[in-house]
C-alpha cells in the first residue's frame, strides 16, 4: 500500500535532513499514528506519501516512496490524489470554494469525471461525513469541526485508498476533535481506507489506530509496530498510559474502556480532599463588571462578571466560538466592551490604549507568526523592551524558555514549537504582571507542554496573573488552579478544575473517566492509591 | 438558498466598467460611469463577511483617491487657470496651484474609485466556485490563480488586523514611516503561509491533474492569440483591411481553442442563465464595445486633457448612454449574493 524505502529528505537551505533513511510499510486497511517531538519530520513524512515532497517543496530527496505501486517521483501530486487524500492542520486555509457542496465537487471536477458521477459521489460523501444538512452553507459560517469535516469529505470524495492527515484536530475543541477521530475510525472500519494520522495528542487516537510510528528529533524512525509494541518507546506518553504502567497493568490500556476493565467496579470512589475555597478578598488584578460584547449586532459575550487574582493560573475553556479569544482581547483593550467595564488594578481601562496597557499586560496571540519580524530572537526581545520603555534581562527570559542557544537565530526560520517559545519570550520580557495566552499549547508536543505548564505555575508563584484560553483538558487539569467555562457567551461554570471537570461529558480528562471520583491527573492517582506504588525499575 | 450570481454576466459587466474607465479621461463619461457603478454596488451588494472586507477596500480606495487629488493639485504647478500661488520657498508644493491640476486629479481619482467599486461589487457578488466553473478548460489553471488573487485582498486585510493587534499588545505604536516593518513583515509572512497552505491543499485535491489524453488542435489557442496581437499592430500601422482579416482568424481560433474542448472538464452544476443575466450581459457588451470602438475609430471623442488650457470635454450621447447602461444590474434584479 504505502511503502517507504530508505527515504531521506532535506528541505532546501536546511542544515540537517528532516527525514533519515526511513523504511516503513503501511499495509492496506491499516490505521497508523505517526508521532514524535516537534521538528521530528512527522509532517514531512506525511507530505512524502502524496508526493508534495519532493514535487511541491523541492529539496534533496533520496530513496523511494510508492503508493499502490506508483513511485511518487514519477507522478505529480495532483495525479496521486486518486490514491492518497491529504488533510492539513488548519481548516481555514484549505478550502478553495465558498460552499460545502462546491468544495466536495472541486476535486472530482479536477479528475475530469462525468457530471452524473460527480453528483453521485458528492451525494455519497455528504452522507458519509453527515454533512447533508450543511450542503448549501457558506464555508465561513461553519464551526472549526464542521470545516475540518468538509475538508476530509473533499478528500474522501475522490475515493482514495489512503487518507493522510497532518494534525487535523489541533485547532478543534474536545468535542470537535472527537468527532473527527470517530469519523476516521469509521472510514477505516467500514471502507477499509488506510489512514495515516500525524498527531502528538495521543490520548484520543491510540484506541482507533492499530500501528504506531515514532520519529525522533533527528528524523529517524524509533519505533514502527503495533500500538503495544511501540508504546514503550514513546518519549512522553499520555497520562493514562503512564498511570497504567505505574500500576503494572498489562497489556497497557490505551482507551478509557480498556482501562476500566482493570479498575474493580466495586472499588469505592477515591476522592482527594479539595482545598477550602479561597476567600474572595484577595487582591484583584483584573475585574470584569457585567461585560458584554457584540460583533455585528450578534452577542458574543453576555454580561460577564468575574475577577482574576495575582498568583493564579486561570484557564478559559469552552467550545470553538464560545468567546474565549474575545474575552482575552477585552482584557488588554484590543476590543472595547459594548457594555460593562473592565478594570485593571481597580481602574477602568476604557480610556487606555492597548499599547499603553502593554506595560503591565502581556498577550500571546494564537499565531506566533503574527508578531515575529526581527533578524534574531534577541532583537525581538529588545524590540518589546523599547516598546514598553523598559529595561530588562533578555538573557534571563531566554534561559527560562530554553532559548539561550537560539538567541541569535532568525525566529522565522524556527520550527513551530521553538517559534512559539520565541514569541512567548518576546511578550514576557520587561516584567509584565498579567499574562494572557491564546491557545499556547496548540500544535505543541507533550514535552514542551509540560515545560510550558511548569513555567505558567512558576510565573504565577512569582505573583503574576496568568490567564489562558485553551482546549487542552490535561494541561488545565494539571496546571490550572481555576477554570472558567464559557458557553454561548455566558459564564457557565467557575471553579477549580477539581470542582468542574469530574464527570463532565466533554471536559473530564481520561484519568477521571477511568478512576472516577475527583481524580484528574496521574499525580492524583498516585496519591490516592499509595499502596499501588509502582515497582518498576 | 439563493442561486449564486452568474459569473459570466458579472465578469462581462466588470470588464465593461474597466474598459470605460481606462479608455477615457473625459470627466463627463467617468462621472456617469462612477454613478452607475456606485448605484449597482449599493443596491446589489448585501451583507456578507466577504463584502465586509470589500467595503473596507472601497473605503481605502476612497482615501487614496482623495490623497491623490490633493497631491496632484499641490505638485503639478501647470496649466493656465491659476487658483492661487503658494510661496516658492516651500519645497515641492510652492508655485502656482491651478484649476487644471485639480480637474486632472479629480478625473483620475474618479476612474480609480470606479474601478475599485466595480472590483468590490464583482468580488462580493460572485462565488469563487461558480466563477471557476465558468472559466474554459484550457484556462482553468490561470482561472484558479486569478480566483486566489481575488481572495488575496480580504485575506491580507485579515492578516494585517491580526498583526496590528499582536504588535499593539507588545506596546508598539506607529510613530513614523520607518515603523512599518513590525506590521508589514509579519503580514507578508502570514499571507505567504496562507497561500502556501492553499496551494498545497489544491494540489492534493487533484488540481491540474491530467484528466484525459491531450486533445488534437491544442495549437488553436496560441495561434489565435498571435493573430489577435498581429491585428492590433496592423491597426496601429494603418493596415485596416489586413487587420480585420487577422482579427477575424484570431477571434475564431481563440474561440475554438477556448470553447471547443468543453467536454473534457465537467462541472458539478452548470452555470444557470436567467433573462436578467442575459440583459446584463448584452448591456455590458454594448457599453464595452462602444468604448472600444470609439478608441479605435474616433479617438478624439474619448480623449480629453485639462492641460494646458481648460476646454469643455466633448460629449457624444451614444457614449454617454453606454456609461449610463452600466447601471443595468441594479435595475433588472436577479440573483444576489
Amino acid at each position: 500500500m504505502i511503502d517507504f524505502s530508505r527515504v531521506t529528505f532535506q528541505y532546501p537551505g536546511a542544515a540537517n535532513p528532516a527525514l533519515q533513511t526511513i523504511d516503513w510499510y503501511a499495509p492496506s486497511g491499516s490505521f497508523t499514528v505517526v508521532t514524535g517531538p516537534s521538528g521530528s519530520g512527522k509532517s514531512t513524512l506525511a507530505r512524502c506519501i502524496n508526493g508534495l515532497i519532493p514535487h511541491f517543496h523541492g529539496g534533496k530527496f533520496g530513496g523511494t516512496v510508492t503508493i499502490n505501486g506508483h513511485d511518487t517521483r514519477d507522478y505529480s501530486t495532483s495525479n496521486l490524489s486518486r490514491h492518497a487524500g491529504f488533510v492539513a492542520q488548519d481548516p481555514e486555509s484549505q478550502t478553495v470554494t465558498d460552499r460545502v457542496e462546491d468544495e466536495i465537487a472541486f476535486g472530482l471536477e479536477n479528475l475530469g469525471l462525468s457530471r452524473a458521477e460527480i453528483r453521485l459521489r458528492v451525494e455519497e460523501t455528504l452522507d458519509l461525513l453527515r454533512l447533508s444538512e450543511l450542503r448549501r452553507r457558506r464555508i465561513e459560517t461553519l464551526s472549526g469541526g464542521e470545516r475540518q469535516r468538509v475538508v476530509i469529505a473533499a478528500a474522501m470524495a475522490m475515493r482514495p485508498s489512503a487518507l493522510v492527515l497532518d494534525e487535523p484536530t489541533s485547532q478543534l475543541d474536545p468535542a470537535g476533535a472527537e468527532e473527527v477521530i470517530a469519523i476516521l475510525e469509521r472510514m477505516n472500519d467500514e471502507l477499509g481506507t488506510t489512514i495515516v494520522l500525524v498527531e502528538h495528542r495521543l490520548n484520543r487516537v491510540l484506541g482507533a489506530a492499530d500501528r504506531l510510528l515514532i520519529l525522533d528529533s533527528h528524523g529517524q524512525l524509533v519505533a514502527d509496530g503495533t500500538i503495544q509494541d511501540s508504546l514503550g518507546l514513546l518519549p512522553s506518553p499520555p497520562p493514562l498510559v503512564c498511570v497504567a504502567r505505574d500500576l503494572n497493568w498489562c497489556p497497557v490500556p490505551v482507551t478509557v474502556r480498556q482501562a476500566r476493565a482493570f479498575v474493580q467496579p466495586s472499588a469505592e470512589l477515591r476522592n482527594l480532599e479539595t482545598p477550602e475555597r479561597r476567600s474572595d478578598n484577595r487582591p484583584k488584578t483584573v475585574e470584569l463588571d457585567r461585560v458584554s460584547f457584540r460583533y455585528d449586532h450578534e452577542p458574543v459575550l453576555r454580561s460577564i462578571t468575574t475577577a482574576f487574582h495575582p498568583g493564579s493560573v486561570t484557564a478559559l475553556m469552552g467550545r470553538n466560538g464560545s468567546g474565549k479569544t474575545t474575552l482575552l482581547k477585552l482584557l488588554n483593550g484590543l476590543l472595547k466592551p459594548s457594555g460593562g467595564r473592565v478594570r485593571v488594578d481597580g481602574e477602568s481601562i476604557e480610556r487606555r490604549s492597548t499599547a499603553d496597557l502593554a506595560q503591565e499586560i502581556a498577550y500571546l496571540p494564537q499565531n506566533a507568526t503574527a508578531m515575529l519580524f526581527n533578524e534574531t530572537i534577541e532583537a525581538e526581545l529588545q524590540f518589546t523592551l523599547r516598546c514598553r520603555k523598559r529595561t530588562g534581562d533578555t538573557h534571563a527570559v531566554l534561559d527560562q524558555l530554553g532559548l539561550a542557544q537560539l538567541a541569535q537565530r532568525n525566529p522565522l526560520d524556527l520550527a513551530g514549537g521553538e517559534k512559539m517559545r520565541a514569541a512567548l519570550a518576546a511578550v514576557l520580557v520587561g516584567e509584565p504582571r498579567i499574562l494572557l495566552l491564546d491557545e499556547p499549547t496548540r500544535g505543541v508536543d507533550c514535552a514542551l507542554k509540560q515545560t510550558l505548564g511548569n513555567l505558567f505555575r512558576s510565573l504565577a508563584s512569582q505573583g503574576m496573573t496568568v490567564i489562558l484560553a485553551t482546549h487542552d483538558v490535561d494541561l488545565v487539569a494539571e496546571f490550572a488552579d481555576r477554570m472558567l467555562l464559557l458557553g454561548d457567551g455566558e459564564l457557565v461554570a467557575d471553579g477549580t478544575p477539581r470542582e468542574i471537570m469530574p464527570g463532565s461529558l466533554t471536559f473530564a480528562p481520561q484519568i477521571n473517566r477511568v478512576f472516577g471520583g475527583n481524580l484528574l491527573t496521574g499525580e492524583d492517582v498516585r496519591s490516592a492509591f499509595p499502596n499501588l506504588r509502582p515497582d518498576h525499575s | 438558498m439563493k442561486t449564486p450570481a452568474n459569473p459570466v454576466c458579472w465578469s462581462a459587466w466588470g470588464l465593461a466598467v474597466a474598459l470605460v474607465t481606462i479608455s477615457t479621461r473625459n470627466p463627463l463619461y467617468l462621472v456617469l460611469a462612477l454613478i452607475a457603478t456606485t448605484i449597482v454596488y449599493l443596491t446589489r451588494v448585501s451583507d456578507s463577511p466577504d463584502s465586509a472586507t470589500w467595503r473596507l477596500v472601497v473605503r481605502i480606495g476612497a482615501v487614496v483617491a482623495v490623497v491623490s487629488v490633493l497631491f496632484n493639485l499641490l505638485t503639478a504647478h501647470a496649466g493656465e487657470d491659476v487658483l492661487f500661488h503658494l510661496p516658492h520657498a516651500i519645497p515641492i508644493v510652492g508655485g502656482i496651484i491651478t484649476f487644471n491640476a485639480l480637474l486632472y486629479g479629480v478625473s483620475t481619482a474618479v476612474s480609480i474609485v470606479t474601478l475599485i467599486i466595480a472590483a468590490a461589487t464583482f468580488g462580493s457578488m460572485v462565488d469563487r466556485a461558480t466563477l471557476l466553473r465558468a472559466v474554459p478548460y484550457p484556462l482553468s489553471s490561470a482561472g484558479v490563480a486569478a480566483i486566489i488573487g481575488l481572495s488575496f485582498f480580504p485575506q491580507m486585510i485579515f492578516a494585517f488586523h491580526e498583526v496590528r493587534d499582536a504588535q499593539a499588545s507588545r506596546g508598539f505604536k506607529v510613530r513614523s514611516i520607518r515603523d512599518v516593518a513590525p506590521l508589514v513583515v509579519p503580514t507578508l509572512f502570514l499571507g505567504l503561509e496562507h497561500a502556501f497552505n492553499l496551494a498545497e491543499a489544491m494540489e492534493s485535491r487533484g488540481f491540474g491533474a491530467s484528466i484525459a489524453p491531450p486533445r488534437r488542435g491544442t495549437w488553436f489557442l496560441p495561434v489565435g492569440v498571435v493573430m489577435m496581437l498581429a491585428a492590433i499592430s496592423l491597426t496601429i500601422g494603418g493596415q485596416v483591411g489586413l487587420a480585420l482579416g487577422a482579427g477575424a482568424i484570431g477571434l475564431l481560433s481563440t474561440g475554438y481553442g477556448l470553447f471547443g474542448y468543453r467536454g473534457s472538464r465537467v462541472t458539478y452544476r452548470p452555470t444557470r442563465w436567467t433573462v436578467s443575466d442575459l440583459v446584463v450581459l448584452g448591456v455590458a457588451l454594448i457599453s464595452g464595445c462602444s468604448f472600444a470602438a470609439a478608441v479605435v475609430v474616433a479617438p478624439a471623442s474619448v480623449e480629453w486633457s485639462s492641460f494646458p488650457r481648460l476646454i469643455a470635454p466633448p460629449f457624444s450621447p451614444w457614449l454617454g448612454l453606454a456609461c449610463v447602461l452600466l447601471i443595468a444590474p441594479a435595475l433588472v434584479g436577479g440573483a444576489t449574493n
